[in-house]
C-alpha cells in the first residue's frame, strides 16, 4: 500500500505522479524534492528517507520508479510487494509504450495513467498480468482517429480476471495448434588464470510461446536425470536442502510461473499447466556445479604488461572448449583498459576490436573483442598496445587496479545445452477440442552476466 | 454483397475524416478555440480536442477556465470510455482547486454508477472516490453498498477499495456501510475480493468494527482461504498470504492439524515466480515456526533456506537486499537455521551495488561467527582477497581488511595456523595501499595475550610492521603499532629508537597514541620516562582529566614503584572482533521478526521511533490525537530554539548501519574508560 507511485526521470524530474492516500506526511513537496534527494543520496539509491517519508525506487531504462509511503506505516508496509509491483508495473508500461522511456512516457502519459489506475487502487496492487489488462485497456496514440462508433460498449473487464484462471482468457482459437518452447541457459563461471574453473552455475530457463485454442491442460516432460522432475520413483527428500544427482549439478533452486500447479508438482514432481496465451516463462531453475565435471566453454588468458614509459601491452588469447561441431556466435571479449590512452594499434587474426569508453565511468572501459562466429577447438590471439599519455602516480594506480580486473566474456551457443536437460514430450490435452499439436524444442547456451577469467 | 458493401463504406467514411482536426499540441491554441472545438458537432473533434486540454494540463498550464466546457461532453457520447477516462483526470485534477463545479458533475457521476457495464461503473465510483471527500460523501453511501452487492466480482473488488477510502476520510460514513461489509466478509469466496477484503482488515480496527480479532477472523475462515490459494492471482496471494502470516498463535492456538495443512498448502508457493509471494509464504512459516511439531517430518528447515535462497538469486538488487537486512534478523532469531545456509550463496558478485555489497559482508560475518569452527575458512578468504581486488571503493576495502583481521584474530594459533599465515600474506603483499588499516588489523591483539610467545605469526608481520610504521597516518593505528611492538619487544633490535622518536613527538600525535604511550610506559615500567612525559604540558584535551589523575597518583604516594605496579595491573587491551558483534538489540528483534519484509525490519527501528517530530505533528493534526499532538510540538519547539537556522534536523539515513559498523573498527577506543573505572573503584 503505497501513498503515491511516480515516474520521474534520471533526474528526477517528476513525469507522472499518482496519488492514492491522503497522508499528510506525503504531499506534493515529497514529490517536487526528489532531485534534491537523489544528488545528495548517492550510495543507497533504492531506498531514501526525508521528512518521514520512504521512497522506494526502481530504475528502469532511463526511468526511475518510485513508491512513496509514510514512516508511520513502517510497520504495514510490505516493501517486498512494492519493489516487485514496482518492477512489473514498469514491464507492463514497456509493452505497452514499446519501450519504457521518459520520452515515451511523457507521450502517453494518459494511457500510463489509465494502467497504473488499473494495476493498483488505493495504493493495492490488483492487475498486473499483461494478457488480461490488453482485454480491456486498449487506448494507444496511435488510435487517436479511430472511429467512436466502433467500439460502443463492448470494452468490459474480462471475467476470468477475477476468476481462477486468471491468466488465461476463454475462447481462443487457433487453426493450426502449435507451442515453441525454448531452453535456455545462462551460464556464469569463474575461471582462474590456470584455467581452472573457480565457481560455476547455470541460470536456465524454459519460455513457451503457446499458440493453443481453448483451455489446453499442458504437461511437460523433461529429460534431466532426476534434476527437477523425478517421473521414475519417489523418492523421499534427502536431509540436505539440495537435491544432488550423479551429474555433479545441483539444484539450487526452482521457480515456476504462475499457472503451474505447484502442488502437482510438490506431490509428484510432474509440472503441469494451463498455459497463458503467447510467450511467457514456463518455470527458472539454477543449477549449482559442484564438482569439476563442467569444463569451461571459452577460456581466455589474459596478459597485461603495463611496460614503464608509457605502453601498455595486453596480449588476449581465446581459445574454445566445446565439440567441433557448435559454433558459438557473438562472441565478445571485454578486457577493462584506462580511458586515457593514445593510438592503439592491434594485431589479430579474426573478429574486430575496438575500445569503448565511458567518460562518465571510468570502470566502464572496455577493449572490446568481437567476433561474428567461433568454433569448436580454435585457438586465436590479439595483442593490443596502448600509448598512455601521463604517467602520474594515481594513473599508474589506476592501471595496476585496472590490471587485476578479471576479463569478461559473452557468447552464444545455439543447438547445445550445458546441463544436458532435454525436452522429453509435451502432452497437450483439450477436452472439448482435442486436437493434434506440434511442439517445437529450441536449445540455446548464453554467457551470463558474470562470466569472467581472472589474470 | 450486402455486408462487404456495408463495410467498404465504413471504410471509407473512416478513412475520409470529415471532422476537422485539433491542431497538435505544439501549435499555439488560445483557450477559446479550444473551446470552440469542445463544443464542436463532430464527436471526434471533441474527443481530440478534450485530450489536447488534458495534455496541456499536466504541463502545467491552468486549464481549470475550460471545465463547464469539458463537462459538457461528459453527458453527450454516454458510450464513449476513453473519453469518459479522460474527462475523469481532468475533473479529478482540477477538484481540489475548482470544488464549487462539483455539483455540475456528481449527476453524470451517479448515472455512470448505474451503468451495467462493470468498467463505466467502477471508473465512476474510483474517480468519485478520489475527489475531495467531504463534497461527495452524501452521494456515496447508495453505489457502494450495491456495489459491494453486485454480482459481478470486478465491481465488488473496486467498490471494497473504495470503502477502505472512506474507512480514512469519514468513519460515520463507514459505520453506515459497515453492516453491510460485515455480510459479505464471510461470505466472500472471490479470490481477488477477498484479496482486498483481507487487506482492509489488515488495516481495519477489526475488534471495533466487525466485532471479532483478525486472528478470529482468520481462524473462521482458515480452510477457505487455504483453499483459495491456487485460485488467486499473484497480488491476492500474497494479501492472503501475509495475512495468514499475521496470525497470532498465543492468542488463539491452531490445531496441530490445522498448521500442518497450512504447511502443505504453502510451502509449493516457495517455487512460485514472484518473489514478494516467497517472501510471504516464509513470513506465514516463521510465524508459527515455535509451534511447529518437528514430528511431522515437514523438512521445514530446508524449505527455508531453499526459499532464502531463491530470492538471493533473484536479478532485482533491491529485493536481494531486503531479504538480506531481513535474514540477519531471521537468523538473529532462529539460529538453527545457520546449517542450512551454504556460505556460497551470500559471495559478493561483481556487479552487485555497494549498498547489497555491504549487506551481504554482514550476513556473511554472521555465519562466520557463528558456525566458527564448523566451516571451512579457507574459500572465504580467497573471497575476500578477490573482493580487494576488484573493488574500488576504499571504503569497502577497509571493512574487507577489518573482516580479516577479525578472523585473524579469532583463529586458533595451532590449528589453523595456515590459514593465518595466507591472511598476514594478502595483508602484508596483496594490499599494497591502506597501510593505515592493514597495521590495524595486524597488530590486533586479544585481551589474554600480554607478553606473548613470539609465534610463527609474529615472524611474518614484524618485517611488514617495521618497515611500514613510518607511514602511518591516522592517530589510531599508529596506537596499534605501539601496542603491538611493545607486546613483542623483546623481538625488536630498535624498539627503544623507534619509542624514543614517539616521546619526541608526542606533542603532535592524536589523543589514542598520547593515552597509548603512556600505557605502554606503564607497562614498560619506565618510571623516570613517564614523570617526565606527564609533567609535560602537551596532551590532547581528552586526556587532560586521566594525566591529572596519574600526576596526582605519583606525587601523593609514597612508592612510585608499586603505583606503577599497580597500574600495571590492568592493562590496555585493543578489544577484539569489534566488527563482528550484533547490532540488533534484544528487545527488538521480537518486533522485527513479526514485521519481517516491512519497512521497519529494513532500517531496523520501530514504527513511531526516530520520525522528524515535524512529521509526526502532521500526522497527529489530521488524526486528531490532540496529546500526541503537543508532546511533539514542544519537542519541534525546543529543538528549533537549540538550533534556529538548522531546519534539517532529520537527517538520518538508511545507510547508517553500515557506516557504524564499518567505523566501529576503527574507532574502538582502546578501553579508555577501563583502567579509570577500575581505579575509581580504589578510592
Amino acid at each position: 500500500m503505497s501513498s503515491n507511485i511516480t515516474f520521474c526521470d534520471l533526474k528526477g524530474n517528476c513525469i507522472l505522479s499518482r496519488k492514492y492516500r491522503n497522508d499528510p506526511l506525503v504531499t506534493k513537496e515529497s514529490v517536487d524534492i526528489i532531485p534534491k534527494l537523489l544528488l545528495e543520496n548517492r550510495t543507497n539509491k533504492s531506498s531514501n528517507k526525508n521528512e518521514g517519508v520512504h521512497y522506494l525506487i526502481i530504475k528502469y531504462n532511463d526511468i526511475l520508479a518510485m513508491s512513496l509511503c509514510s514512516s508511520l506505516d513502517d510497520n504495514k508496509m510490505d516493501v517486498f510487494e512494492q519493489f516487485q509491483f514496482l518492477r512489473e508495473s514498469c514491464e507492463v508500461l514497456d509493452t505497452y509504450l514499446h519501450t519504457l522511456t521518459s520520452k515515451s512516457l511523457r507521450e502517453n502519459f494518459i494511457i500510463a495513467y489509465e494502467l497504473l489506475d488499473e494495476m493498483t487502487d488505493f495504493g493495492i496492487p490488483q492487475i498486473t498480468d499483461i494478457k488480461m489488462l490488453k482485454n480491456y485497456i486498449t487506448q494507444t496514440n496511435r488510435k487517436i482517429l479511430k472511429p467512436v462508433e466502433k467500439r460502443k460498449d463492448n470494452l468490459r473487464p474480462p471475467e476470468q480476471i477475477t476468476g481462477a484462471i486468471n491468466w488465461r482468457s476463454t475462447g481462443i482459437k487457433y487453426k493450426k495448434n502449435e507451442a515453441f518452447l525454448d531452453v535456455l541457459e545462462k551460464v556464469n563461471m569463474t575461471i582462474d588464470n590456470k584455467g581452472h574453473v573457480q565457481y560455476s552455475e547455470i541460470l536456465g530457463q524454459i519460455n513457451i510461446k503457446s499458440r493453443l485454442s481453448g483451455m489446453p491442460d499442458v504437461k511437460v516432460g523433461l529429460d534431466d536425470k532426476g534434476l527437477i522432475t523425478d517421473d521414475m520413483d519417489f523418492e523421499e527428500p534427502s536431509s540436505s536442502p539440495y537435491l544432488e544427482n550423479t551429474t555433479g549439478m545441483v539444484l539450487e533452486d526452482l521457480k515456476f510461473h504462475q499457472c503451474v500447479k505447484l502442488s502437482n508438482y510438490e506431490n509428484n514432481k510432474t509440472i503441469t499447466f494451463i498455459p497463458p496465451d503467447g510467450e511467457f516463462t514456463l518455470l527458472q531453475y539454477k543449477l549449482n556445479c559442484t564438482s569439476k565435471m563442467l569444463k569451461p566453454l571459452i577460456l581466455c588468458d589474459t596478459q597485461y604488461d603495463l611496460h614503464e614509459g608509457s605502453r601498455l601491452q595486453i596480449i588476449v588469447r581465446l581459445r574454445s572448449n566445446y565439440k567441433k561441431q557448435s559454433i558459438a556466435n557473438n562472441v565478445l571479449v571485454y578486457v577493462p583498459v584506462t580511458n586515457e590512452y593514445d593510438t592503439p594499434t592491434f594485431k589479430h587474426n579474426h573478429g574486430k576490436v575496438k575500445i569503448v569508453t565511458d567518460d562518465n565511468d571510468p570502470s566502464k572501459s572496455f577493449m572490446v573483442w568481437k567476433l561474428k562466429n567461433l568454433a569448436g577447438g580454435k585457438d586465436y590471439g590479439l595483442v593490443a598496445e596502448l600509448q598512455l599519455p601521463s604517467t602520474t602516480a594515481q594513473s599508474k594506480k589506476k592501471n595496476e587496479y585496472l590490471s587485476k580486473l578479471p576479463t569478461r566474456i559473452e557468447f552464444q551457443i545455439p543447438y547445445y545445452t550445458t546441463s544436458g536437460i532435454q525436452v522429453k514430450y509435451l502432452k497437450v490435452n483439450e477436452p472439448q477440442l482435442g486436437y493434434k499439436t506440434y511442439p517445437w524444442v529450441r536449445y540455446i547456451t548464453e554467457s551470463g552476466d558474470n562470466y569472467v577469467v581472472k589474470k | 454483397m450486402g455486408p462487404f458493401d456495408k463495410k467498404l463504406k465504413k471504410f471509407l467514411s473512416n478513412s475520409i475524416r470529415t471532422a476537422p482536426k485539433v491542431p497538435s499540441v505544439n501549435d499555439k491554441l488560445d483557450i477559446n478555440s479550444l473551446r470552440d472545438y469542445l463544443s464542436s458537432k463532430y464527436p471526434q473533434t471533441r474527443k481530440d480536442a478534450v485530450r489536447r486540454v488534458i495534455e496541456q494540463m499536466t504541463l502545467g498550464k491552468d486549464m481549470s477556465i475550460l471545465f463547464p466546457d469539458i463537462v459538457k461532453n461528459m453527458g453527450i457520447n454516454n458510450d464513449d470510455i476513453e473519453l469518459k477516462k479522460l474527462i475523469y483526470l481532468f475533473i479529478i485534477n482540477y477538484s481540489l482547486v475548482k470544488p464549487e463545479f462539483m455539483i455540475l458533475v456528481i449527476n453524470s457521476f451517479l448515472r455512470d454508477t448505474l451503468s451495467d457495464n462493470p468498467l463505466v461503473k467502477c471508473m465512476a465510483l474510483k474517480t468519485m472516490c478520489m475527489l475531495p471527500m467531504e463534497m461527495i460523501l452524501e452521494y456515496l453511501e447508495e453505489p457502494i453498498t450495491k456495489g459491494m452487492l453486485n454480482e459481478n466480482a470486478y465491481v465488488r473488488k473496486t467498490s471494497i477499495i473504495c470503502l477502505i477510502k472512506i474507512y480514512h476520510y469519514d468513519l460515520n460514513l463507514f459505520e453506515k456501510l459497515c453492516p453491510t461489509f460485515l455480510n459479505i466478509i464471510n461470505k466472500e469466496d472471490n479470490s481477488m475480493v477477498l484479496g482486498n477484503i483481507l487487506h482492509f482488515l489488515m488495516e481495519l480496527d477489526c475488534e471495533k468494527y466487525i466485532k471479532m480479532s483478525f486472528t478470529e477472523f482468520l481462524n473462521n475462515n482458515l480452510e477457505k482461504l487455504i483453499n483459495i490459494l491456487p485460485e488467486c492471482n499473484e497480488w491476492s496471494r500474497i494479501s492472503v498470504l501475509n495475512s495468514l502470516a499475521k496470525y497470532d498463535n498465543n492468542k488463539l492456538p491452531l490445531q496441530d492439524f490445522q498448521i500442518h495443512l497450512l504447511f502443505n498448502k504453502v510451502t509449493p508457493y516457495m517455487q512460485h515466480i514472484n518473489p514478494s509471494i516467497i517472501m510471504s509464504c516464509l513470513k506465514v512459516i516463521l510465524n508459527l515456526i515455535a509451534d511447529i511439531d518437528d514430528s511431522f517430518n515437514l523438512n521445514i528447515w530446508d524449505k527455508l533456506s531453499m526459499g532464502i535462497i531463491s530470492i538471493t538469486n533473484n536479478p532485482s538488487f533491491e529485493l536481494q537486499y531486503i531479504l538480506i537486512k531481513n535474514l540477519k534478523i531471521i537468523l538473529n532469531k532462529l539460529p538453527k537455521l545457520y546449517e542450512y545456509l551454504d556460505l556460497k550463496n551470500f559471495y559478493l558478485k561483481l556487479n552487485d551495488p555497494i549498498y547489497l555489497k555491504f549487506a551481504k559482508l554482514e550476513i556473511l560475518d554472521d555465519i562466520i561467527i557463528k558456525t566458527f569452527g564448523k566451516i571451512s575458512l579457507k574459500n572465504i578468504i580467497s573471497e575476500y582477497k578477490d573482493y580487494c581486488n576488484i573493488e574500488f571503493n576504499n571504503e569497502f576495502i577497509q571493512t574487507i581488511i577489518n573482516k580479516l583481521g577479525d578472523i585473524l584474530l579469532l583463529l586458533d594459533d595451532d590449528k589453523d595456523i595456515q590459514l593465518k599465515q595466507d591472511i598476514i600474506q594478502i595483508l602484508t603483499e596483496e594490499i599494497n595501499y591502506q597501510n593505515d588499516t592493514v597495521m590495524i588489523n595486524l597488530c590486533k591483539r586479544k585481551n589474554s595475550d600480554k607478553f606473548e610467545q613470539s609465534s610463527v605469526c609474529d615472524k611474518l608481520i614484524l618485517p611488514w610492521v617495521l618497515s611500514n610504521w613510518e607511514s602511518l597516518l591516522s592517530d589510531i593505528s599508529k596506537s596499534y603499532f605501539v601496542n603491538y611492538i611493545t607486546s613483542v619487544h623483546s623481538q625488536i633490535s630498535n624498539f627503544n629508537s623507534i619509542i624514543s622518536t614517539f616521546l619526541e613527538n608526542i606533542a603532535d600525535e592524536g589523543p589514542e597514541t598520547q593515552l597509548m604511550i603512556i600505557q605502554i610506559l606503564i607497562k614498560l615500567e619506565d618510571l623516570n620516562t613517564l614523570e617526565h612525559l606527564i609533567n609535560s604540558n602537551v596532551f590532547a584535551i581528552d586526556l587532560k582529566e586521566l594525566i591529572t589523575f596519574y600526576q596526582r597518583l605519583l606525587t601523593s604516594s609514597n612508592s612510585k614503584e608499586e603505583v606503577i605496579k599497580f597500574l600495571n595491573i590492568k592493562q590496555i587491551t585493543n578489544d577484539s572482533v569489534t566488527n563482528l558483534k550484533d547490532v540488533i538489540p534484544d528487545n527488538k528483534l521480537n518486533y522485527y521478526f513479526q514485521n519481517l519484509g516491512t519497512l521497519s525490519s529494513i532500517t531496523y527501528r520501530d514504527s513511531l521511533e526516530d520520525i522528524p517530530p515535524r512529521a509526526k505533528i502532521l500526522y497527529w493534526q489530521t488524526t486528531e490525537n490532540k496529546e500526541q499532538l503537543n508532546i511533539d510540538l514542544m519537542t519541534v519547539n525546543d529543538m528549533i530554539q537549540r538550533e534556529s537556522n538548522e531546519l534539517n534536523l532529520l537527517d538520518f539515513e538508511d545507510t547508517g548501519n553500515f557506516q557504524e559498523s564499518n567505523t566501529t573498527g576503527n574507532k574502538g577506543v582502546p578501553g579508555k574508560n577501563d583502567p579509570f573505572d577500575d581505579l575509581m573503584g580504589l578510592f
